[in-house]
This record gives structure tokens, sequence and C-alpha cells, in this order.
């Protein structure tokens, strides 16, 4: 049984942790949101961000030693001629098996393929996120990751 | 109480239309007026403060958490109301099996009646009453225990577990809270020795020591309790956090209006927050004053003495105070057990407003 003295404690309790609350909440009102508009924010990406190969097509020789070290077998090159004459009609990565490994920079002769800042890959079909680096009707270049390939629908940098 | 000599505002509109019209009967006239003031009331009034209070609680909600809110329909994400509107009424109309459909159906339309018919009595302005009853505070509180009837329909009607707890706790809270709410509205009505919510505000008539809150002073350790517990029971009856146990979004799934979708969603989801400010708005002719300014220019003899803009820009600030301070609430606080809601409203309110009831009828005598 309550006297009335822890009676109007308890009230006066009620009354004052209510404010407390308050005076806790209300100032991230005007505290700026965490949140980031990504679509139109682009995240900050680390130097070392390990995203969408960057490649060259004009330095590969169509070793493939990075399709051979590839732990998914996720590249599939095809070239015509051989040696010195060698030309590249297909460098595909299909992007829905790729683990982000950087495996396949490693063995690299020419240092062509590398790991690119790019973080957001978006398609309708698993098809649109298979991409072919040596399309030469369409190419894929890469100055710092700002151009994407026709393929991808990427809402990242309008 | 003597109401001061204002011409209402249906009753100028009435004499502008006989004018105009001629040969009739005055009294269709003054009908006319009074239902183009609730409509416009209504119309320009209630219906995009609903729609603006959603916006503001979803606002103020995100950036509470930190989050931005809704910014992506219109500037600053201000349409998004208005397109959850649009959304609601093209969605398509279900009702489950085993529902009671004549019950299931009528719901929506007695909750939203009952909290648009609240402003009926609402003074905004001098002359700005749809209505002026004489039993004007017992119409309104009326009108919330008849939304109840609404809440409970829904529940039972819709053969849901979920809903029928919620409306089982809504009749629980109803019990309670009804009373201490009714008891410390009492308190103004000695104060003033009317029950029209007009001659209540008019009883206010000039500067902040003459609103009941603080009346000359004296009156404020009767009213300042009082109008506490107003507050309060007004949070539960506008099913409001830390009171919305028939809601329970988290753990009866929006409780009585769990199997509503489309419009009859949107009818329970609208008047929630037409409740607000009609209980806000009660709050503010109640214990502040209703249309007065604290300067005293809205009383005998002062710049805005009945000018109905000034009372209108006045009611409105201090109702919507009254209605960020219940957004604001949400959002601090927890909800509150079924139990703790009983113990607040029989075994702390109760004897408040009781206590406060007496004395104040004491001081009336005195």
């Amino acid at each position: 049984m309550l006297s009335f003295r822890q009676w109007a404690g308890n009230v006066w309790n009620g009354l004052k942790t209510t404010f407390t609350g308050l005076s806790i909440t209300v100032p991230y009102i005007f505290r700026k949101p965490y949140t980031l508009q990504y679509p139109e924010e682009v995240p900050e990406i680390p130097t070392t961000e390990r995203g969408l190969h960057n490649f060259e097509v004009d330095l590969c020789i169509a070793c493939d030693q990075c399709a051979k070290i590839c732990p998914v077998d996720c590249i599939a090159i095809e070239a015509e001629g051989k040696g010195k004459f060698a030309r590249m009609t297909k460098f595909e990565i299909d992007y829905t098996k790729c683990l982000f490994c950087a495996l396949c920079c490693e063995p690299c002769p020419t240092e062509c393929i590398h790991m690119g800042p790019t973080f957001d890959l978006v398609g309708y079909t698993r098809e649109e996120v298979i991409i072919n680096y040596a399309d030469r009707e369409n190419p894929r270049t890469f100055s710092d990751g700002e151009k994407l390939p026709y393929e991808i629908v990427s809402f990242a940098r309008k | 109480m003597i109401l001061a000599e204002v011409v209402p505002l249906s009753a100028k509109l009435a004499v502008l239309m006989a004018d105009f019209v001629g040969a009739s009967p005055i009294w269709i006239f003054h009908a006319i007026g009074s239902l183009i003031v609730a409509v416009g009331v209504l119309a320009l009034v209630v219906t995009p403060v609903g729609l603006g209070g959603v916006y503001l609680e979803r606002k103020l909600a995100g950036r509470m958490q930190n989050r931005s809110g809704p910014n992506r329909v219109g500037p600053y994400g201000l349409l998004q109301t208005l397109a959850d509107g649009v959304k609601l009424l093209a969605k398509e109309d279900i009702a489950q099996e085993g529902a009671d459909l004549p019950l299931f159906r009528m719901a929506p339309y007695i909750v939203f009646l009952a909290a648009f018919a609240g402003f009926v009595v609402l003074p905004f302005a001098p002359g700005v009453i749809a209505a002026d009853l004489d039993v004007g505070i017992f119409y309104f509180l009326a009108l919330i225990g008849l939304e109840t009837i609404g809440i409970v329909m829904a529940g039972w009607s819709s053969n849901n577990k979920w809903s029928l707890l919620g409306s089982m706790r809504e009749v629980a809270q109803v019990v309670s809270y009804e009373l201490p709410l009714g008891i410390s509205a009492m308190v103004p009505v000695i104060a003033a020795g009317t029950m029209s919510v007009y001659g209540i505000t008019e009883a206010q008539s000039g500067h902040i020591f003459n609103w009941f809150l603080l009346k000359d002073g004296y009156w404020a350790i009767v009213m300042i309790p009082s109008f506490l517990v107003f507050y309060v029971s007004s949070l539960a009856a506008a099913k409001r956090a830390p009171f919305d146990l028939p809601e329970a979004e988290s753990e009866l799934v929006a409780g009585f209006h769990t199997e509503y979708s489309g419009m009859r969603f949107g009818m329970f989801f609208l008047p929630e927050y037409a409740v607000m400010l009609s209980l806000s708005g009660i709050t503010t002719a109640l214990f502040l004053g209703g249309w007065h300014d604290p300067f005293g220019m809205s009383g005998e003899g002062g710049t805005f003495h009945n000018v109905w803009w000034w009372g209108l820009i006045w009611f409105f600030l201090k109702a919507t105070i009254l209605f960020l301070s219940q957004i604001l609430l949400r959002w601090t606080l927890p909800r509150l057990r079924v139990d703790q809601v009983m113990y607040l409203c029989y075994k702390v309110l109760l004897p408040i407003s009781m206590v406060c009831l007496v004395v104040a009828a004491a001081m009336r005598l005195i």
C-alpha cells in the first residue's frame, strides 16, 4: 500500500521523467539526419575498394591467366589469332558469380585488369549484369570510373 | 453568462444571401449560412490540417530518429500525404472471409463522423463557430465516446483475434480515461458558469491572466492540475502513444484496423489526426483562452476586439503547439501496459481531477 507521500512522489516522478525524455529527443530534431540520399549523394569510396573491374582492353594479351585463377569461373575470354596478332573478341565477367576477391588482378602480366570503385550494378535480368569489356562497338572506358557500360542500368551517377 | 454581441459569420452570410435573393424565410438562409461555415471549416481547415499533420508527424518522427522523413514527393516531401491518399483511394476494398460485413463496412464511417462532428462546437474565432450549443462540452465528450463504438464494431466484425484484442483494450481504456477527461473539463465549466464552448472562451476574454490556466493567479492551483489531467486524458482519447494500446503496431499488428485496406483504412487514419486537432482545439478553448491573444488586444477595448482573423491566428497557434506536443510525446515515451493505463487513469488522474473539481466548486462559492 502506497502512502500519500509515495504516491505524490510517483506522480511527480512521472511528470519529471516525461520532460527528461523530451529534453533528450527534442534536440535531435535540430540535428542533421544521418541518412545518405544515395542515388543523389554517392558515399565516399575508399581507394582500396574492390568494386566492378577496370579493364584496359588495349593492353590485354588474352593470356587467360585471370580466367584460370578465378575461383568461381566468372571470366570468359575469346580471342582471334595467335601470339602478337591476337585480338580480343570477348572478355566477359559474369557479375552474378563474381565474388570480388581480386585474384584475377594478381597474375596479369600486363596489369590490364584492376578492381574499380563502382559498387552498384543494377539490371532487370541476369544477362544485364554479365558485362563484355571487349565490346568494341560500345567500349567501356574507365577514366576514374566515370563512364558506365551501355548495358548497365545504374542510378548511381546520373 | 451573457455572450458578447458578436454577429456570427453564418448570420452575416445569411443576411447577405437574403438581400441577394429576396423574399424567402430568413431561417433558410441562416441554415445555409451555418452549413457554409461548417463545410468551409471542414474543407479549408480540418482536412488540410489533417493532411499536414500526417506530414508533420512523419517528418518530426524522422528527424527525432536521425532520419530525413518524407522528402521525395514534392518540395521537402510536402505532397507525400496527398500521394498516399490517392494510393489509398485507388486500392482494392477487401473484406476477408468470416467478417460481419454490415458492421465491418459501417465502422469507418462512424469513426469518421464522430471525429469530424467534434469540430462543430469548436470556437475558431469570434463569431466563427458552426453551432454554439449550450451543452457544447457534453456534446464533444459524447462524440469522443461515439468514436469508440465505431472502433469496437471494427474490432468485433473483423473476425481477427488481434482486432478483437485491440477493441477490447480500447473499451477498457475508454472506461478509464473518460472519467478524468469529463471531470477535469468540468473545472473550466464551473469557472465560466456555462457548458457552451463559445461561452467559456468568451469568459476568458483579455490578457494571459484572464485565461483559465492562470485565471487571476490563484485559480491556477486548480487549473494547472486539471489542465494536465485533461491533456493526458486527451492523449488517451486520441489513441496516441503512450496510450496507443488499441493500435499497438508492434504487438497487435495495428489492432482494430488490421483487416482494413484502401479508403476504409484511410477513414480510420485521417480521423486520428482530426481528433488530435479537435482535442487540441477544445483544450485551447477550455484552458488556454481560445482565440484570445496573451496581450489583451482581443479583449474589450483592444485593437483587435472581435476581429475574426486575429482570433483565428491565435486559436490555431495554440492548437498547433498542443498538436506538436502530442507528436513529440508520441516519439518520446514508450507504450504503457494495460494495467499501467488503468493505474494512471483510476489512481492518479481521477483523484486529482476530483479534488480539483471540489476545490474549484468551493472557490466559485467563495
